[in-house]
């Protein structure tokens, strides 16, 4: 069973990598669907301003849950041999992975979309690649995060 | 094949509800899940609070008003709600069904409390004003910008303020119920170290393979 700081940093770790699939979640099944709808100029529109307003609760709580993970990777490397070191990796492996998915293609979409103007000409086409691809690909972040917090959950939970 | 009805006698009192654990497996489960989706429901909630929400205060009335009538028409938002509601609620039962010390189920009742709150501020302020927002979005009215403006004057700031409160309940109620899995795995560690000790290892121990 984990002990000490590193049972206080699962929990945290679990229950960020929870709060961070919820956020993920929120998108891939109302925000993005909404968006849908509405027509490209407005959807562009506000999908640019939810994209100025989401970077600081995502930091907070997707980035710092990350920090936490990685302690917790390194923990769980230096003791191998126990059972719940596994799923502490397997877990922090599966949430840094929906972090370097996020930088490596949520994010220079979404600076794109920023540089798009929503009257623009081709901005239809664009705005309709980005939400489906996006919307994609942040299902897989929302899957990848929810499993994360199931490792550290389960983490908590072997002898 | 684990024989859940099968209750060890009692020695010592200061252990003797402990002892009284059975069928821990199908509660640890149902906790287990109970958390995952009440995490589920707090990031939602906390999305609409911290990122969604903030973001439409920069759109136009009518944009206002279409995206929050978009979110009204789907059903995730009750689906969520009441997935989590359930399964904390099948925890509680469980757990009371196989007295289960008084701390988890403490525990467990307390985060049961802060969700109800959670729902009765979703009856009593969401649903209403989502009703107004539906009203407004129908295809006669959605043309009128007086009303528009009206009306996202008359939800905008309620529904905000009362989702902030509705984020904080949920994060206490994320909180109560960590604390009522982390009790619980501590009691089923103590009683698998005991003499009693029956249950079938789960989660498996998938270090084994790996690490030797």
């Amino acid at each position: 069973m984990i002990d000490g700081y590193a049972r206080v940093l699962t929990v945290i770790a679990a229950a960020g990598a929870g709060l961070a699939a919820g956020f993920y979640f929120a998108f891939s099944s109302v925000v993005m669907i909404a968006l849908d709808r509405l027509s490209p100029n407005e959807g562009v529109k506000a999908m640019q301003s939810i994209n100025r307003a989401a970077p600081v609760p995502w930091v907070i709580t997707c980035l710092g849950t990350a920090a936490v993970t990685f302690a917790l990777a390194v923990v769980a490397f230096a003791d191998l041999d126990e059972t719940w070191a596994v799923y502490l990796l397997i877990g922090a492996a599966i949430y840094l992975a929906s972090i370097v998915l996020t930088f490596a293609y949520h994010v220079p979409r979404n600076e794109a979309l920023a540089a798009l103007d929503p009257a623009g000409p081709g901005a239809t086409n664009t705005w309709r690649t980005y939400l489906t691809q996006w919307t994609a690909w942040n299902h897989v972040r929302a899957a990848t995060s929810l499993a994360a917090a199931v490792m550290f959950i389960l983490a908590l939970r072997v002898h | 094949v684990i024989d859940h009805d099968v209750r060890s006698p009692v020695a010592e009192p200061a252990r003797s509800a402990r002892r009284h654990l059975d069928g821990d497996g199908w509660t640890g489960l149902a906790l287990v899940a109970a958390l995952v989706a009440m995490t589920l429901v707090t990031g939602l909630l906390f999305t609409f609070s911290a990122a969604v929400m903030p973001a439409l205060a920069d759109a136009d009335d009518r944009t206002f008003v279409e995206i929050m009538h978009r979110f009204n028409d789907n059903p995730v938002f009750q689906l969520t709600f009441t997935v989590a509601l359930v399964l904390t609620a099948l925890a509680a039962v469980l757990q009371y069904q196989r007295r289960h010390s008084a701390d988890v189920v403490r525990w467990t009742v307390a985060t049961l409390v802060l969700y109800a709150i959670v729902i009765a501020v979703t009856f009593a302020v969401h649903i209403p004003l989502n009703n107004d927002v539906d009203q407004a979005a129908e295809p006669d009215r959605i043309t009128n910008l007086a009303n528009l403006a009206q009306v996202r004057d008359d939800v905008e700031g309620s529904w905000v303020a009362w989702n902030i409160v509705r984020t904080v309940l949920s994060i206490a109620s994320v909180v109560a119920l960590g604390r009522a899995l982390l009790l619980h795995g501590r009691n089923t560690a103590d009683r698998k170290a005991g003499p009693s000790a029956s249950s079938p290892a789960w989660p498996p121990p998938l270090g084994k393979g790996i690490a030797s």
